[in-house]
């Protein structure tokens, strides 16, 4: 199969298209003809485009200059806003012009790699005799960087699970004090299957707690694709199991507070694989009024996850961005 | 009308209530807001209100704004009272992420 690709590709040429960084990255063809007409006519037998940022084209062009072969095309013309370099089709410069664009990729979706961007290339470069040594090189190093970043995700998913397992702790006294119940709330289980079985079975439990317009707000929210359990409290705490699987979602409470006032607790809802945080779902705030003796459950946004639970009560009062950044300087007074 | 304490803008919550001070001229807003109520009530579901008599209630485009002449107690059954110094308030609500929206809940 391979080589009957490879040989109706012999009189062919590689167009490569490096653009405007963010406007137009770059597009990768191969075609008959080596004028741009090939392009124009979208004559082309394969067509990559890919809208990165400037990685890509830094990436390709410090490999253009260093390299002989790439830095010799067959051809040079611009169109629309890019430059493309054509070379006569050989199997193996395809392949590694495509493992340049893919090293620029990783580089670019990673921030430490991002970091050491020259660094990398220029090992790649320093191994580089011909095509052959050099795709060899860019081959080993993109599996060695996919592998450290896999190291580097696991010992993170770690660290998150052994901070949250910690905090979880401290918060102990609270939840056995105000939310005696959290632990054994009643679960109702709603269809996964599809959008409107959800909704419906969440609407129906919503119901009996909240007013129509807020039940079904809810609901929407949790069947757009939550697959995790959601926590509700009114005069109790309720869960909703909203999973189209059956992976694990455990909650924590990372941090708390106990006033005159309220208490509130910061839980964060989190998906686990093979005991590992693997998404983190939702993060909310429970809290008991100690005036009205009720208790109340707020979603708040993922990002604030490493906030403390007083910024997060704050961006429930709309005096912190999502970011947990306090707003504007207020004098609050409350009760 | 006075502004601040020690130049901060206040912010008020009784429950779910929020009622944050803001900038904004008296006249303007007799002239392009539309008055609604001399009496601000808000209810819950549970039957009761959040009540503040003897305050101008305006509609100015999607916003609530109270205009507090003097100090003015806010009253709820379940709530202890506070009382609003004078000042442009707008009305707002405890926000909820996966419900995209303000709304009293108490």
């Amino acid at each position: 199969m391979e080589n009957q690709i490879n040989n109706s590709n012999i009189n062919s040429y590689i167009h490569v298209g490096i653009g405007i960084a963010g406007v137009r990255s770059y597009s990768l063809g191969i075609c008959e003809t080596f004028t741009s007409s090939c392009i124009h006519n979208y004559r082309l037998r394969k067509f990559y485009r890919v809208y990165t940022a400037s990685h890509v084209n830094s990436v390709f062009k410090k490999f253009l200059y260093s390299l002989d072969v790439l830095n010799n095309p067959f051809h040079v013309y611009k169109s629309r806003d890019r430059t493309y370099y054509v070379y006569k089709y050989e199997h193996n410069l395809m392949l590694l012009i495509e493992h340049i664009f893919n090293l620029a990729e990783l580089i670019h979706k990673n921030r430490t790699l991002r970091d050491k961007k020259s660094e990398i290339v220029n090992s790649i470069i320093h191994r580089c005799r011909d095509v052959e040594t050099c795709l060899d090189a860019i081959v080993k190093t993109i599996i060695e960087l996919r592998e450290k970043i896999e190291k580097r995700k696991k010992a993170g998913k770690k660290a998150l699970l052994s901070r949250f397992e910690n905090h979880d702790r401290k918060c102990k006294h609270i939840i056995k004090k105000y939310f005696s119940d959290l632990e054994n709330a009643p679960t109702f289980k709603v269809s996964g299957i599809g959008f409107a079985e959800c909704f419906e079975d969440a609407v129906k439990v919503l119901r009996k707690m909240f007013p129509n317009d807020i039940a079904r707000g809810y609901a929407n929210s949790i069947c757009s694709g939550g697959n995790s359990i959601y926590l509700f409290a009114r005069d109790a705490i309720v869960a909703i199991d909203a999973r189209y699987d059956n992976h694990d979602v455990k909650i924590f409470c990372d941090s708390c507070r106990d006033t005159p006032n309220y208490a509130i607790v910061k839980l964060i809802g989190a998906s686990l694989v093979d005991n590992y945080i693997d998404r983190i779902d939702w993060v909310a705030v429970l809290g008991y009024d100690k005036h009205t003796n009720q208790i109340f459950l707020h979603y708040v946004p993922r990002t604030l996850l490493f906030r403390d639970v007083e910024i997060c009560r704050k961006w429930i009062m709309g005096l912190a961005d999502r970011f947990g950044n306090v707003t504007q300087d207020v004098e609050l007074i409350e009760v | 009308m006075s502004q601040t304490r020690e130049n901060k803008k206040i912010v008020y919550r009784q429950g779910d209530v929020i009622l944050e001070q803001i900038d904004y001229n008296i006249r303007d807003l007799e002239y392009y807001a539309r008055f609604v109520s001399d009496k601000l009530e808000i209810s819950s579901e549970n039957g009761n209100k959040h009540v503040m008599s003897g305050v101008k209630v305006y509609n100015y485009h999607s916003r609530q704004l109270v205009v507090v002449e003097k100090p003015t107690p806010i009253t709820h059954p379940q709530h202890p009272t506070i009382v609003v110094t004078p000042g442009i308030y707008e009305l707002r609500f405890v926000r909820d992420f996966l419900l995209n929206s303000e709304r009293p809940y108490d």
